[in-house]
Protein backbone atom coordinates (compact mmCIF):
# COMPACT_ATOMS: atom_id res chain seq x y z
CA UNK A 1 0.00 0.00 0.00
CA UNK A 2 1.46 3.12 -1.11
CA UNK A 3 1.19 5.52 2.25
CA UNK A 4 1.50 8.92 -0.78
CA UNK A 5 -1.79 7.82 -2.25
CA UNK A 6 -3.97 7.37 0.71
CA UNK A 7 -3.10 10.82 1.46
CA UNK A 8 -3.68 12.26 -2.18
CA UNK A 9 -6.97 10.77 -1.72
CA UNK A 10 -7.94 11.95 1.27
CA UNK A 11 -7.05 15.50 0.30
CA UNK A 12 -9.42 15.26 -2.60
CA UNK A 13 -12.20 14.02 0.08
CA UNK A 14 -11.58 17.23 1.77
CA UNK A 15 -11.36 19.40 -0.88
CA UNK A 16 -14.50 18.18 -2.10
CA UNK A 17 -16.15 18.57 0.75
CA UNK A 18 -15.06 21.92 1.00
CA UNK A 19 -16.75 23.20 -2.25
CA UNK A 20 -19.73 21.84 -1.43
CA UNK A 21 -19.82 23.82 1.84
CA UNK A 22 -19.17 26.54 -0.04
CA UNK A 23 -21.66 25.97 -2.15
CA UNK A 24 -23.98 25.77 0.45
CA UNK A 25 -22.66 28.83 1.35
CA UNK A 26 -23.28 30.64 -1.20
CA UNK A 27 -26.59 29.23 -1.59
CA UNK A 28 -27.60 30.13 1.87
CA UNK A 29 -25.69 33.83 1.50
CA UNK A 30 -28.13 34.23 -1.66
CA UNK A 31 -31.45 32.85 -0.25
CA UNK A 32 -30.78 35.44 3.24
CA UNK A 33 -30.52 38.48 0.51
CA UNK A 34 -33.61 37.51 -0.86
CA UNK A 35 -35.14 37.17 2.36
CA UNK A 36 -34.00 40.48 3.38
CA UNK A 37 -34.73 42.13 0.01
CA UNK A 38 -38.37 40.69 0.75
CA UNK A 39 -38.39 42.04 4.80
CA UNK A 40 -37.38 45.56 3.43
CA UNK A 41 -40.24 45.57 0.79
CA UNK A 42 -42.26 44.40 3.04
CA UNK A 43 -41.59 46.97 5.76
CA UNK A 44 -41.92 50.21 3.32
CA UNK A 45 -45.37 48.44 2.48
CA UNK A 46 -46.32 47.88 5.89
CA UNK A 47 -45.13 51.86 6.90
CA UNK A 48 -47.83 52.47 3.78
CA UNK A 49 -45.05 54.30 2.00
CA UNK A 50 -46.31 53.84 -1.48
CA UNK A 51 -44.52 56.48 -3.16
CA UNK A 52 -41.25 54.70 -1.87
CA UNK A 53 -42.19 51.48 -3.11
CA UNK A 54 -43.14 52.49 -6.48
CA UNK A 55 -39.63 54.29 -6.43
CA UNK A 56 -37.86 51.38 -5.76
CA UNK A 57 -39.91 49.16 -8.47
CA UNK A 58 -39.26 51.97 -10.80
CA UNK A 59 -35.59 51.88 -9.72
CA UNK A 60 -35.43 47.93 -10.46
CA UNK A 61 -37.58 48.42 -13.33
CA UNK A 62 -39.95 45.69 -12.24
CA UNK A 63 -42.83 47.97 -13.59
CA UNK A 64 -43.88 51.27 -15.56
CA UNK A 65 -44.99 54.13 -13.98
CA UNK A 66 -48.79 53.12 -14.79
CA UNK A 67 -49.61 57.34 -14.54
CA UNK A 68 -46.41 58.30 -16.37
CA UNK A 69 -47.56 55.75 -19.27
CA UNK A 70 -51.07 57.09 -19.56
CA UNK A 71 -49.99 60.61 -19.47
CA UNK A 72 -48.04 59.41 -22.76
CA UNK A 73 -50.75 57.83 -24.08
CA UNK A 74 -52.98 60.99 -23.97
CA UNK A 75 -50.39 62.71 -25.51
CA UNK A 76 -51.91 65.04 -28.24
CA UNK A 77 -52.60 63.29 -31.73
CA UNK A 78 -50.81 63.34 -35.48
CA UNK A 79 -53.70 65.92 -35.95
CA UNK A 80 -52.85 68.28 -32.88
CA UNK A 81 -51.64 70.69 -34.79
CA UNK A 82 -53.59 70.74 -37.63
CA UNK A 83 -56.40 73.33 -38.36
CA UNK A 84 -60.05 72.45 -38.07
CA UNK A 85 -63.62 73.69 -38.92
CA UNK A 86 -66.67 73.66 -36.12
CA UNK A 87 -70.25 74.00 -37.32
CA UNK A 88 -72.61 75.21 -34.95
CA UNK A 89 -76.19 74.12 -36.35
CA UNK A 90 -77.63 75.90 -33.32
CA UNK A 91 -75.79 79.01 -33.66
CA UNK A 92 -75.83 78.95 -37.37
CA UNK A 93 -72.21 79.99 -37.47
CA UNK A 94 -68.74 78.54 -38.87
CA UNK A 95 -65.66 78.78 -36.89
CA UNK A 96 -62.29 77.90 -38.69
CA UNK A 97 -59.67 77.46 -35.56
CA UNK A 98 -56.62 75.84 -34.79
CA UNK A 99 -55.99 75.05 -31.32
CA UNK A 100 -58.00 77.30 -29.19
CA UNK A 101 -57.81 80.16 -31.67
CA UNK A 102 -59.81 81.27 -34.42
CA UNK A 103 -58.78 82.30 -37.84
CA UNK A 104 -62.33 83.10 -39.11
CA UNK A 105 -66.13 82.86 -38.07
CA UNK A 106 -68.93 83.93 -40.15
CA UNK A 107 -72.77 83.29 -40.01
CA UNK A 108 -74.30 79.92 -42.20
CA UNK A 109 -77.00 78.17 -42.85
CA UNK A 110 -78.55 75.20 -42.71
CA UNK A 111 -80.39 72.03 -43.03
CA UNK A 112 -83.86 73.23 -42.56
CA UNK A 113 -85.10 69.75 -40.76
CA UNK A 114 -88.15 69.69 -43.11
CA UNK A 115 -89.25 66.34 -44.34
CA UNK A 116 -90.53 65.82 -48.09
CA UNK A 117 -92.14 62.43 -49.09
CA UNK A 118 -90.47 60.53 -52.05
CA UNK A 119 -92.36 60.05 -55.56
CA UNK A 120 -93.21 56.47 -54.21
CA UNK A 121 -94.49 57.72 -50.93
CA UNK A 122 -93.32 55.05 -48.93
CA UNK A 123 -89.88 56.88 -47.69
CA UNK A 124 -89.28 60.35 -46.88
CA UNK A 125 -86.22 63.24 -47.31
CA UNK A 126 -84.85 64.95 -44.71
CA UNK A 127 -83.06 67.90 -44.87
CA UNK A 128 -80.88 67.94 -42.08
CA UNK A 129 -76.94 69.57 -41.91
CA UNK A 130 -75.62 65.64 -40.47
CA UNK A 131 -73.80 66.14 -36.99
CA UNK A 132 -70.42 64.34 -36.45
CA UNK A 133 -66.97 64.34 -37.72
CA UNK A 134 -66.56 65.19 -41.76
CA UNK A 135 -63.51 65.65 -43.59
CA UNK A 136 -62.97 68.26 -46.32
CA UNK A 137 -62.70 65.84 -49.29
CA UNK A 138 -62.09 67.87 -52.00
CA UNK A 139 -62.56 71.37 -53.56
CA UNK A 140 -63.92 73.23 -56.81
CA UNK A 141 -64.26 76.40 -57.92
CA UNK A 142 -67.00 77.27 -60.12
CA UNK A 143 -68.99 74.59 -58.91
CA UNK A 144 -71.83 73.01 -60.96
CA UNK A 145 -74.63 72.05 -58.89
CA UNK A 146 -76.29 68.69 -60.22
CA UNK A 147 -79.52 68.73 -58.60
CA UNK A 148 -81.26 65.66 -56.66
CA UNK A 149 -84.61 64.37 -57.70
CA UNK A 150 -85.48 66.28 -54.13
CA UNK A 151 -85.20 69.71 -55.97
CA UNK A 152 -88.02 68.96 -58.96
CA UNK A 153 -89.78 67.05 -56.25
CA UNK A 154 -90.18 70.03 -54.03
CA UNK A 155 -90.88 72.53 -57.31
CA UNK A 156 -93.70 69.47 -58.55
CA UNK A 157 -94.74 69.92 -54.58
CA UNK A 158 -95.33 73.82 -54.61
CA UNK A 159 -96.61 74.22 -57.83
CA UNK A 160 -99.11 71.37 -57.56
CA UNK A 161 -97.57 69.60 -60.84
CA UNK A 162 -97.15 65.78 -61.80
CA UNK A 163 -93.51 64.48 -61.86
CA UNK A 164 -91.77 62.99 -64.96
CA UNK A 165 -88.58 61.03 -64.92
CA UNK A 166 -87.20 61.75 -67.98
CA UNK A 167 -85.09 58.37 -69.25
CA UNK A 168 -82.69 58.37 -72.32
CA UNK A 169 -84.40 57.21 -75.49
CA UNK A 170 -87.63 58.47 -74.23
CA UNK A 171 -90.22 60.94 -75.71
CA UNK A 172 -92.75 62.72 -73.79
CA UNK A 173 -95.23 64.36 -76.20
CA UNK A 174 -96.00 67.95 -75.19
CA UNK A 175 -99.22 69.74 -75.33
CA UNK A 176 -98.41 71.95 -78.64
CA UNK A 177 -97.64 68.59 -80.60
CA UNK A 178 -93.76 68.85 -80.15
CA UNK A 179 -91.99 66.16 -78.83
CA UNK A 180 -89.52 66.03 -75.28
CA UNK A 181 -86.65 64.01 -75.75
CA UNK A 182 -82.82 64.02 -75.13
CA UNK A 183 -80.57 64.51 -77.71
CA UNK A 184 -77.05 64.09 -76.88
CA UNK A 185 -76.22 65.89 -73.85
CA UNK A 186 -79.09 68.17 -73.82
CA UNK A 187 -82.90 67.84 -72.83
CA UNK A 188 -84.44 68.92 -76.31
CA UNK A 189 -87.88 70.28 -77.52
CA UNK A 190 -88.58 68.54 -81.20
CA UNK A 191 -90.87 70.28 -83.27
CA UNK A 192 -93.08 68.59 -86.07
CA UNK A 193 -90.68 70.02 -88.42
CA UNK A 194 -87.75 68.06 -87.39
CA UNK A 195 -86.25 71.24 -86.16
CA UNK A 196 -84.97 70.55 -82.47
CA UNK A 197 -84.70 73.52 -79.25
CA UNK A 198 -82.49 72.89 -76.02
CA UNK A 199 -84.12 73.59 -73.00
CA UNK A 200 -82.12 76.30 -70.75
CA UNK A 201 -80.83 75.23 -67.53
CA UNK A 202 -80.63 76.91 -64.43
CA UNK A 203 -82.54 77.18 -61.23
CA UNK A 204 -86.25 78.67 -62.19
CA UNK A 205 -85.56 77.19 -65.35
CA UNK A 206 -87.16 73.59 -64.43
CA UNK A 207 -88.67 71.96 -67.71
CA UNK A 208 -92.51 72.22 -67.35
CA UNK A 209 -95.32 71.29 -69.43
CA UNK A 210 -98.80 71.47 -69.08
CA UNK A 211 -98.95 70.19 -65.41
CA UNK A 212 -95.90 68.50 -65.33
CA UNK A 213 -92.45 68.93 -64.51
CA UNK A 214 -90.06 67.45 -66.64
CA UNK A 215 -86.89 65.71 -64.99
CA UNK A 216 -83.96 65.52 -66.86
CA UNK A 217 -81.63 62.30 -66.72
CA UNK A 218 -78.07 63.05 -64.79
CA UNK A 219 -75.80 63.99 -67.45
CA UNK A 220 -77.43 66.34 -69.62
CA UNK A 221 -76.62 70.08 -69.50
CA UNK A 222 -80.30 70.58 -68.08
CA UNK A 223 -79.22 68.71 -64.92
CA UNK A 224 -76.40 71.25 -64.09
CA UNK A 225 -77.13 74.32 -62.30
CA UNK A 226 -73.99 77.03 -62.67
CA UNK A 227 -73.68 79.84 -59.96
CA UNK A 228 -76.28 78.51 -57.38
CA UNK A 229 -73.20 77.08 -55.44
CA UNK A 230 -71.27 80.68 -55.63
CA UNK A 231 -67.81 80.69 -56.49
CA UNK A 232 -66.25 77.73 -54.75
CA UNK A 233 -67.32 74.44 -52.85
CA UNK A 234 -65.73 72.12 -50.59
CA UNK A 235 -67.22 68.83 -50.51
CA UNK A 236 -67.78 66.78 -47.46
CA UNK A 237 -68.88 63.67 -48.91
CA UNK A 238 -72.22 61.69 -49.34
CA UNK A 239 -73.26 65.03 -51.30
CA UNK A 240 -73.04 67.44 -48.02
CA UNK A 241 -70.64 69.90 -48.42
CA UNK A 242 -69.67 73.76 -47.66
CA UNK A 243 -70.25 75.98 -50.39
CA UNK A 244 -71.64 79.61 -51.60
CA UNK A 245 -75.14 80.50 -52.84
CA UNK A 246 -77.26 82.78 -55.06
CA UNK A 247 -79.16 83.67 -51.90
CA UNK A 248 -77.47 85.22 -49.59
CA UNK A 249 -80.13 86.73 -47.41
CA UNK A 250 -80.74 82.79 -46.68
CA UNK A 251 -77.36 82.90 -44.82
CA UNK A 252 -77.96 82.76 -40.96
CA UNK A 253 -81.39 80.52 -41.37
CA UNK A 254 -81.87 77.01 -41.47
CA UNK A 255 -83.46 76.79 -45.21
CA UNK A 256 -80.80 74.57 -46.61
CA UNK A 257 -80.90 70.91 -47.78
CA UNK A 258 -78.46 69.92 -45.67
CA UNK A 259 -75.85 71.29 -46.97
CA UNK A 260 -73.49 74.18 -45.29
CA UNK A 261 -74.23 77.39 -46.91
CA UNK A 262 -71.39 80.75 -46.82
CA UNK A 263 -72.03 83.96 -48.48
CA UNK A 264 -70.28 83.99 -51.44
CA UNK A 265 -67.20 86.15 -50.59
CA UNK A 266 -66.53 83.80 -47.03
CA UNK A 267 -66.66 80.27 -48.99
CA UNK A 268 -63.99 82.36 -51.33
CA UNK A 269 -61.67 83.34 -48.57
CA UNK A 270 -61.93 79.56 -46.82
CA UNK A 271 -61.67 77.98 -50.38
CA UNK A 272 -57.98 79.75 -50.21
CA UNK A 273 -57.27 78.79 -46.38
CA UNK A 274 -58.19 75.42 -46.13
CA UNK A 275 -56.70 72.38 -47.12
CA UNK A 276 -58.59 69.53 -48.44
CA UNK A 277 -58.22 66.54 -45.40
CA UNK A 278 -59.31 69.21 -42.87
CA UNK A 279 -61.47 67.69 -40.32
CA UNK A 280 -65.15 69.45 -40.01
CA UNK A 281 -66.96 68.87 -36.77
CA UNK A 282 -70.97 69.90 -36.78
CA UNK A 283 -72.52 69.74 -33.50
CA UNK B 1 -43.08 62.52 15.84
CA UNK B 2 -39.25 62.73 15.34
CA UNK B 3 -37.26 65.29 12.66
CA UNK B 4 -36.80 61.80 10.32
CA UNK B 5 -40.79 60.89 10.80
CA UNK B 6 -41.44 64.61 9.90
CA UNK B 7 -39.85 64.74 6.64
CA UNK B 8 -41.01 61.22 5.62
CA UNK B 9 -44.59 62.25 6.34
CA UNK B 10 -43.83 65.64 4.28
CA UNK B 11 -42.26 63.91 1.41
CA UNK B 12 -45.35 61.66 1.27
CA UNK B 13 -47.64 64.46 1.50
CA UNK B 14 -45.50 66.27 -1.53
CA UNK B 15 -45.45 63.10 -3.57
CA UNK B 16 -49.26 62.51 -3.20
CA UNK B 17 -50.15 66.10 -4.23
CA UNK B 18 -47.95 65.86 -7.52
CA UNK B 19 -49.60 62.24 -7.79
CA UNK B 20 -53.15 64.43 -7.69
CA UNK B 21 -52.05 66.99 -9.70
CA UNK B 22 -51.12 64.36 -12.54
CA UNK B 23 -53.72 62.49 -12.33
CA UNK B 24 -56.01 65.64 -12.77
CA UNK B 25 -53.63 66.75 -15.92
CA UNK B 26 -54.20 63.20 -17.20
CA UNK B 27 -57.78 63.98 -17.14
CA UNK B 28 -57.62 66.79 -18.85
CA UNK B 29 -55.38 65.09 -21.45
CA UNK B 30 -58.09 62.25 -22.02
CA UNK B 31 -60.60 64.59 -22.11
CA UNK B 32 -58.55 66.95 -24.77
CA UNK B 33 -57.48 64.04 -26.98
CA UNK B 34 -60.67 61.86 -26.35
CA UNK B 35 -62.12 60.22 -30.27
CA UNK B 36 -65.55 60.08 -29.25
CA UNK B 37 -67.47 63.66 -28.66
CA UNK B 38 -67.80 64.62 -24.86
CA UNK B 39 -68.02 66.83 -22.43
CA UNK B 40 -64.97 68.48 -19.87
CA UNK B 41 -65.74 70.47 -17.29
CA UNK B 42 -62.93 72.30 -16.06
CA UNK B 43 -63.66 73.12 -12.05
CA UNK B 44 -60.98 75.64 -11.36
CA UNK B 45 -61.97 78.04 -14.48
CA UNK B 46 -65.33 77.64 -14.70
CA UNK B 47 -65.61 76.26 -17.64
CA UNK B 48 -67.33 73.00 -19.89
CA UNK B 49 -66.07 72.12 -23.11
CA UNK B 50 -67.94 70.22 -25.91
CA UNK B 51 -64.82 68.53 -27.42
CA UNK B 52 -63.68 65.86 -29.81
CA UNK B 53 -60.21 64.69 -30.91
CA UNK B 54 -58.36 67.94 -29.68
CA UNK B 55 -60.89 69.71 -31.62
CA UNK B 56 -63.02 72.43 -28.99
CA UNK B 57 -66.55 73.04 -30.12
CA UNK B 58 -68.15 75.04 -27.53
CA UNK B 59 -66.42 76.47 -24.91
CA UNK B 60 -69.02 77.08 -22.20
CA UNK B 61 -69.19 79.25 -18.76
CA UNK B 62 -70.50 77.35 -16.02
CA UNK B 63 -71.45 77.66 -12.17
CA UNK B 64 -70.17 74.66 -10.22
CA UNK B 65 -72.49 74.29 -7.30
CA UNK B 66 -70.03 74.08 -3.33
CA UNK B 67 -69.62 71.36 -1.80
CA UNK B 68 -72.00 70.59 1.18
CA UNK B 69 -72.89 68.24 4.07
CA UNK B 70 -76.81 67.85 3.43
CA UNK B 71 -79.03 65.75 5.54
CA UNK B 72 -79.20 65.59 9.64
CA UNK B 73 -76.71 63.53 11.50
CA UNK B 74 -76.02 60.81 11.28
CA UNK B 75 -77.97 60.82 8.38
CA UNK B 76 -75.86 62.71 6.34
CA UNK B 77 -73.87 62.79 3.00
CA UNK B 78 -71.17 65.03 1.85
CA UNK B 79 -71.97 66.08 -1.77
CA UNK B 80 -68.33 66.34 -3.56
CA UNK B 81 -67.46 68.86 -6.91
CA UNK B 82 -66.98 65.80 -8.90
CA UNK B 83 -63.37 64.77 -10.19
CA UNK B 84 -62.74 62.08 -12.68
CA UNK B 85 -64.83 60.65 -15.44
CA UNK B 86 -68.47 60.20 -15.43
CA UNK B 87 -70.95 58.76 -17.87
CA UNK B 88 -74.75 60.83 -18.81
CA UNK B 89 -77.53 58.83 -17.46
CA UNK B 90 -80.15 60.51 -19.24
CA UNK B 91 -81.06 63.91 -21.08
CA UNK B 92 -84.12 65.66 -19.66
CA UNK B 93 -86.24 68.00 -22.04
CA UNK B 94 -88.77 70.25 -21.14
CA UNK B 95 -91.37 67.65 -20.88
CA UNK B 96 -89.86 65.69 -18.54
CA UNK B 97 -90.32 65.69 -15.15
CA UNK B 98 -87.85 65.16 -12.13
CA UNK B 99 -88.37 64.94 -8.44
CA UNK B 100 -86.31 67.64 -6.67
CA UNK B 101 -84.41 65.90 -3.52
CA UNK B 102 -85.66 66.71 -0.22
CA UNK B 103 -82.26 68.29 0.88
CA UNK B 104 -82.83 71.27 -1.71
CA UNK B 105 -85.55 72.60 -0.47
CA UNK B 106 -83.53 72.26 3.43
CA UNK B 107 -81.06 73.45 2.14
CA UNK B 108 -82.67 76.57 0.29
CA UNK B 109 -84.23 76.97 3.74
CA UNK B 110 -87.94 75.84 2.97
CA UNK B 111 -89.95 73.28 3.53
CA UNK B 112 -89.89 70.48 1.39
CA UNK B 113 -93.23 69.20 0.17
CA UNK B 114 -94.14 65.60 -0.18
CA UNK B 115 -92.43 63.96 -2.68
CA UNK B 116 -95.54 63.75 -5.40
CA UNK B 117 -95.36 67.52 -5.40
CA UNK B 118 -91.49 67.57 -5.58
CA UNK B 119 -91.76 65.59 -9.08
CA UNK B 120 -91.77 68.38 -11.24
CA UNK B 121 -91.18 69.58 -14.84
CA UNK B 122 -88.58 71.96 -15.94
CA UNK B 123 -87.57 71.86 -12.50
CA UNK B 124 -83.91 71.88 -14.16
CA UNK B 125 -84.83 74.35 -16.77
CA UNK B 126 -85.64 73.74 -19.90
CA UNK B 127 -82.73 70.91 -20.31
CA UNK B 128 -81.00 68.99 -18.05
CA UNK B 129 -78.33 66.47 -18.34
CA UNK B 130 -77.82 63.77 -15.64
CA UNK B 131 -74.72 62.28 -14.89
CA UNK B 132 -74.14 59.22 -12.54
CA UNK B 133 -73.38 59.62 -8.88
CA UNK B 134 -76.24 62.07 -8.90
CA UNK B 135 -74.68 65.10 -10.69
CA UNK B 136 -76.73 67.47 -12.75
CA UNK B 137 -76.32 70.00 -15.48
CA UNK B 138 -78.58 72.45 -15.46
CA UNK B 139 -79.68 75.74 -16.20
CA UNK B 140 -81.41 78.55 -14.13
CA UNK B 141 -85.62 77.15 -14.01
CA UNK B 142 -88.65 79.07 -13.89
CA UNK B 143 -90.09 77.29 -11.91
CA UNK B 144 -89.03 75.16 -8.35
CA UNK B 145 -86.55 75.78 -5.76
CA UNK B 146 -84.18 76.30 -8.26
CA UNK B 147 -85.33 79.31 -9.53
CA UNK B 148 -82.56 81.69 -7.89
CA UNK B 149 -79.79 82.84 -10.14
CA UNK B 150 -77.66 83.01 -7.04
CA UNK B 151 -78.00 79.64 -5.85
CA UNK B 152 -75.92 76.15 -7.62
CA UNK B 153 -77.06 73.19 -6.27
CA UNK B 154 -74.21 71.55 -4.71
CA UNK B 155 -72.21 69.16 -6.74
CA UNK B 156 -74.05 69.89 -9.49
CA UNK B 157 -72.97 72.07 -12.74
CA UNK B 158 -75.44 75.32 -14.22
CA UNK B 159 -74.79 76.79 -17.62
CA UNK B 160 -76.72 78.97 -19.69
CA UNK B 161 -79.86 77.34 -21.47
CA UNK B 162 -79.52 78.35 -24.87
CA UNK B 163 -75.82 76.68 -24.65
CA UNK B 164 -76.92 73.24 -23.13
CA UNK B 165 -79.57 73.39 -26.06
CA UNK B 166 -76.99 73.63 -28.16
CA UNK B 167 -75.51 70.95 -27.53
CA UNK B 168 -77.95 68.58 -26.35
CA UNK B 169 -78.47 66.99 -29.87
CA UNK B 170 -75.05 65.56 -29.81
CA UNK B 171 -75.07 64.68 -25.76
CA UNK B 172 -76.10 60.38 -25.81
CA UNK B 173 -76.81 58.03 -22.91
CA UNK B 174 -73.22 56.75 -21.71
CA UNK B 175 -71.36 59.59 -23.45
CA UNK B 176 -68.74 60.74 -21.05
CA UNK B 177 -68.38 63.87 -19.17
CA UNK B 178 -64.81 64.46 -17.49
CA UNK B 179 -64.29 66.32 -14.55
CA UNK B 180 -60.95 68.05 -13.58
Amino acid sequence: MNPFRSISRGAYVLGGIALVVAAASGAFLYSTLQVRYRRDISRIVFNRNWDLLDQVRRDAGVTADSLRRAMAEASPGPDADKPYIVVSISDRRLWYKLGDSVFYTTRVAVGSGKTLVKQDGRDEYKFDTPRGRLTVQSKDAGPVWVPPDWHFLEIAEKRKLGVVMLKRGQKVRAADGSVIMVDGNDVVKKYPDGHEVPYESGEGREIVDGKNIIVPPYGTNQRKYRGTLGGHRLNLGDGYALHGTDEPRSVGEATSHGCVRLRNEDIDYLYGIVPVGTPVYIY
Amino acid sequence: MDEFERQRADAILSSRSKRLKMEMELIRRQARWGKEIHLAVSVDSGRMYLERQGALLRSIPIRMGPERRIGTAPDTVHLAIPRGARAVQAVLSDSDSWQVPEWVYTDRGLTPPPAARRTLTKALGPVAIVLDGGTVIYSLPTNGPLNDSSYTMPGSVRARSEDLQAIVPNVTKGMVVYFY
